[in-house]
């Protein structure tokens, strides 16, 4: 049943994420295509193409968060929820079918901003410098260090962005408690942001993540004025801001289960 | 083994107490009317048959288990609101039962879906009001379900459309499984009930046959109804 609900859930986004991605990849694609000699089209398109591709990234973000938010209350609580609460499917299948689908899309976005985050850098190179631009990201990506730290960053950006979306889950299921009975959508909010706020607070418990520490780390990193020890400082905090990460992404999935378990109340 | 046995239910919406304290039994095989005005508990009562509502007290049970995974096969439930995606058309509706219910009989949906002249691409938000209850009417009853739980499946239809609804209801309806309908309008629905549970107070007032009913108190359901709640 778990594959049944992630099907339904991939289904009924498919169309959203199709489309927003469909024009992401436009703005990339137009971007590197408009590679050209400094001519005055080039210059007049570029920061144009380049501006569209940020946008794109912002867009895409925001659509993510706002729209996986917005799914998971109108299919868990809304009218929706009369056909949902009545599928013969345990509250386990639910929540994580559900988590599991917006976790496929949020790596599609992910993936989709990184795509992005190239063509704006490959869009402002000139065509005679392609070599070059393609003989410094070898030499970059031979480096151990500053690769291993670009793959960490990725990932703990992706697994940021998971995290996300349990404490969202989360969020909208503690504002639809049985006692919260009229401004779910407020409850949601203050939830996100409450709940978000005494994490960081009790990250500040963990020695390498703790804003002494980070402080720390940047400043003798900056001052050595050394690109290994930057990425080696980076990497010092970014591993276990990754596991933190994974561990609260647990906590929050648990806890919206068992909400939905004990405390489902269709209004 | 009864369908449903439930024991000293309650319920409370905040401090309001909708069901309370509630024991009910209901058998195979007949039509049952739960009838009462509004607020008494009707629908708590259906929600939480279906596994919409899980913070109650008391013990219910639904074909010898616990409300869950098994019940909620076993139970078709119509709610009083549509609950399809607007985006979704009929056939991708008819996809998503099949996937869910392995009770689901998609032959028949579909041919039902097509008597209402309804076109398998059509979006269900395009559909009216009263199409888009009746397509779920449809794929409710194209179940080969133990226990049908219909919440005023008749509430604000025309009469036409109140017609095709009790059509539907007895065409499907087969004598291995139970019908739990609520409606206000006894008057046009009595006609087909096997029992009567009147509910009063978050309790069960009456729980009785009507043919029994009819002929201890010389009334029609709709007239005792209107007794007992007047």
């Amino acid at each position: 049943m778990f594959g049944k609900v992630m099907k339904q859930e991939l289904r009924a986004n498919s169309l959203l994420y199709g489309v927003a991605s469909a024009i992401a990849l436009l703005f990339a694609f137009a971007t590197i295509m408009n590679r050209r000699a400094m001519i005055l089209d080039y210059l007049m398109q570029a920061p144009l193409l380049i501006s569209g591709c940020i946008i794109a990234i912002v867009v895409l973000v925001m659509l993510f968060l706002i729209h996986t938010a917005l799914r998971y209350q109108k299919s868990m609580y809304g009218n929706e929820g009369y056909l949902t609460f009545s599928l013969p499917v345990s509250s386990v299948e639910l929540v994580m079918g559900k988590f599991t689908a917006a976790a496929l899309w949020g790596i599609i976005v992910c993936v989709l901003c990184g795509v992005l985050c190239f063509s704006i850098l490959y869009g402002a190179v000139e065509p005679s410098a392609t070599e070059i631009f393609w003989a410094e990201v070898g030499k970059v990506w031979a480096a151990d260090g500053i690769r291993d730290s670009m793959i960490l960053i990725a990932v703990s950006l992706t697994l940021s962005m998971l995290e996300t979306v349990a404490l969202l889950y989360l969020s909208v299921t503690l504002a639809h408690l049985p006692f919260i009975r009229r401004g779910n959508g407020i409850f949601a909010l203050i939830f996100f942001f409450g709940i978000s706020y005494v994490e960081g607070k009790v990250m500040e418990f963990v020695p390498s993540l703790s804003a002494d520490y980070i402080e720390k780390t940047m400043t003798a990193v900056l001052d050595s004025a050394d690109l290994d020890a930057f990425f080696q400082g980076i990497r010092s905090f970014l591993l276990p801001a990754s596991i933190s990460t994974v561990v609260m992404s647990v906590i929050y999935l648990a806890v919206t289960v068992l909400l939905a378990r004990k405390y489902t109340s269709i209004q | 083994m009864s369908l449903v046995e439930i024991k000293n239910l309650e319920h409370r919406y905040g401090n309001q107490t909708v069901l309370a304290g509630l024991n009910l039994t209901l058998e195979e095989g007949e039509i049952i009317g739960l009838l009462g005005p509004n607020g008494v508990g009707k629908t708590t009562l259906m929600k939480i048959l279906c596994g919409l509502i899980q913070n109650y007290d008391g013990s219910v049970l639904v074909d010898g288990q616990p409300i869950g995974v098994h019940s909620k096969s076993v139970i078709s439930y119509l709610p009083e609101r549509t609950y399809f995606r607007k985006s979704e058309n009929v056939k991708s509706a008819i996809g998503m039962f099949r996937d869910f219910y392995k009770d689901f009989d998609e032959k028949k949906a579909m041919e039902m879906a097509m008597d209402l002249q309804l076109d398998s691409k059509q979006k269900i938000g395009t559909m009216s009001k009263g199409m888009q209850e009746k397509l779920q009417l449809v794929f409710v009853m194209s179940r080969k379900a133990k226990l049908f739980v219909l919440d005023e499946p008749m509430g604000g239809v025309d009469p036409t459309t109140r017609d095709y609804i009790l059509t539907t209801i007895l065409n499907q309806y087969t004598e291995n499984s139970s019908i739990l309908l609520s409606t206000h309008l006894v008057h046009d629905v009595e006609q087909i009930f096997d029992r009567a549970v009147f509910l009063k107070q978050g309790r069960v007032f009456l729980n009785e046959q009507v043919d029994v009913l009819r002929a201890e108190t010389g009334m029609s359901v709709d007239q005792y109804f209107r007794e007992v709640y007047r």
